[in-house]
């Protein structure tokens, strides 16, 4: 058994590193489940990472008993300054190697941090596209990447040699990503990062939250508010999550990622081909995604019937069908043909 | 809800219970070569190995240090014959004191310090407002003005760095592996 196992400086220097994240990650104390178990199999991967994760605990440990931080010189603000500028080009190349000897380790996350630098640049260049009321856009990508654009929606698209960037600014996209290893494809919906490198997913970016649904392969999504870990084998539970096919997750603005949920991720990204697919929806969010699709908008005037959920599955360009279908099933409410409307324009 | 804060707080109890006599113990240095870590760390491979998955997952820092603790308490009685220290390491192991004052020699502080000081400034800055004020991430890097992956990264390559200059000179992992414990 020991015979296989990696026995290089480089790799001692590797596991050195890793456990330190490890480290750094156990004292902030929030590891989900899937990260503990990354970090069992870590352990059991090799008596070097044992070693080191001990080593690492004794330098933690010297650290909590030393008591001599007054005497220490500290940052003059200047000083920051002055790292902060220069830290970026000087770190990437070590950091890239890092990433080579280490198995690649969320690999694209730590490119998307080495990236952050440049990343401010390419928001304002690379291609836009905005869609209008009504407007379904499907589009193919440089790399053969399919994305589909729902109304109403605004995004940057960018590539460079070693990354697909695309920033959704509002609305909703669904992306069918072409496999490439070399360069991560990577959605940032402000709050919201989506990492993929092959795969079919759909991002939602509204007001207050964004949803990433999966329909085929896998995705990380991680908040990106100043706290996603690119540089870490594992980040807190509340900030990052592997989504596979068919699961959902709600990213909201102010408060901690929802659980992720099951949901049927054909269904989710059927508006994508014009069908629109509700699995026990309020009747006012099934007449915003039909408004989002139609110059013709329906308007409901009983704030009751908003507030009913229903189930089905219609043509997005049907509206008229949806509010027959209101008509025929409300029976029971005591609603009037006035309850729900259907204009012929848009405001 | 309070049942649930009751188990957390049960699971940190066992948590402590397990991590600082371990800890304690790996702050001896002089008394714990660099031989003897990798030969633990071999010891407690070959344990974890044994476990179940599902279980170690269920608390694997707690599982982690148990094993190593186990591993250290057995080896010690053990290798009494040829470790000095031996008796020493398992009064440690055992007391539940406060491990601030016992156990960091004068010698240590200041080697401690001048590995700090080997840092960079924000480096040592944040690892100061870590360890002494308590802060968290989120509060560091607000008050130096950077992100939190930036404090984080800057605490992983502190680590790094500081496991060369503080922590016990790495033998060779191969010679690591062609030593075994003896059972």
């Amino acid at each position: 058994m020991s015979a296989g196992m990696p026995n290089t400086e480089q790799s001692r220097r590797v596991a050195a590193e890793q456990a330190a994240a490890w480290l750094v990650a156990l004292r902030s104390g929030r590891l989900s489940a899937s990260e503990r178990g990354e970090f069992i199999d870590w352990l059991r991967e090799s008596p070097v990472h044992i070693a080191e994760m001990l080593r690492v605990t004794q330098v933690d440990r010297s650290l909590e008993a030393f008591k001599g931080w007054a005497e220490i010189p500290v940052a003059e603000p200047t000083d920051n300054v002055v790292r902060l500028m220069s830290e970026g080009p000087r770190l990437a190349p070590r950091r890239a190697r890092f990433l080579t000897a280490s198995r690649a380790i969320a690999a694209g996350l730590v490119v998307a941090i080495l990236a952050t630098g440049s990343w401010f640049a390419l928001r304002e260049t690379g291609t836009t596209v905005r869609t209008q009321l009504a407007e379904r856009r499907e589009m193919t990508l440089m790399d053969g990447s399919v994305v589909t654009v729902a109304p109403l929606s605004e995004l940057r698209i960018r590539f460079t040699n070693d990354r697909r960037s695309i920033e959704l600014l509002k609305g909703h996209v669904l992306f069918d990503v072409s496999p490439d290893r070399q360069r991560p494809f990577v959605v940032d919906a402000g709050t919201t990062v989506v990492r993929a490198v092959g795969t079919s997913f759909d991002v939602e970016r509204a007001a207050n939250e964004v949803k990433v649904t999966v329909v085929k392969g896998r995705v990380m999504v991680a908040r990106d508010d100043g706290t996603a870990d690119g540089d870490l084998p594992q980040a807190s539970a509340a900030q990052q999550v592997l989504l596979a096919a068919n699961q959902q997750v709600v990213v909201p603005s102010r408060a901690p990622m929802a659980s992720v949920r099951e949901v049927n991720g054909t269904a989710q990204a059927a508006w994508a081909t014009g069908t629109l697919v509700f699995d026990d929806e309020t009747v006012g969010e099934v007449v915003r995604r039909f408004n989002l699709h139609n110059v013709a908008q329906i308007q409901i005037l009983d704030p009751q019937l908003a507030d009913r959920r229903i189930s089905g599955t219609f043509k997005a360009s049907d509206p008229k069908s949806f509010v027959a279908f209101i008509h025929t099933t409300s029976s029971d409410l005591a609603l009037d043909r006035s309850a729900i409307l259907l204009e012929s324009r848009a405001k | 809800m309070s049942e649930n804060n009751t188990a957390r707080q049960r699971l940190a109890d066992w948590f402590h219970q397990w991590r600082m006599p371990l800890r304690r113990h790996l702050a001896v240095r002089s008394k714990l070569s660099s031989a003897d870590v990798d030969d633990i760390a071999q010891e407690v491979f070959l344990r974890m190995l044994r476990y179940e998955r599902a279980e170690l997952v269920t608390h694997p820092q707690a599982y982690l240090f148990k094993i190593a603790s186990n591993v250290l308490a057995e080896w010690s009685t053990r290798a009494s014959w040829r470790q000095p220290h031996a008796s020493e390491w398992l009064v440690q192991l055992t007391d539940e004191r406060d491990p601030e004052h016992e156990y960091t020699s004068e010698d240590e502080q200041s080697q401690v310090r001048a590995a700090v000081e080997g840092l960079q400034p924000r480096a040592r800055e944040i690892l100061r407002m870590h360890y002494e004020e308590g802060l968290t991430h989120e509060v560091i890097a607000q008050r130096l003005n950077i992100t939190r992956r930036m404090v984080k990264r800057d605490l992983i390559r502190a680590y790094a760095d500081l496991r060369r200059s503080l922590g016990v000179p790495a033998a060779s992992a191969a010679d690591a592996l062609s030593r075994r414990v003896g059972r």
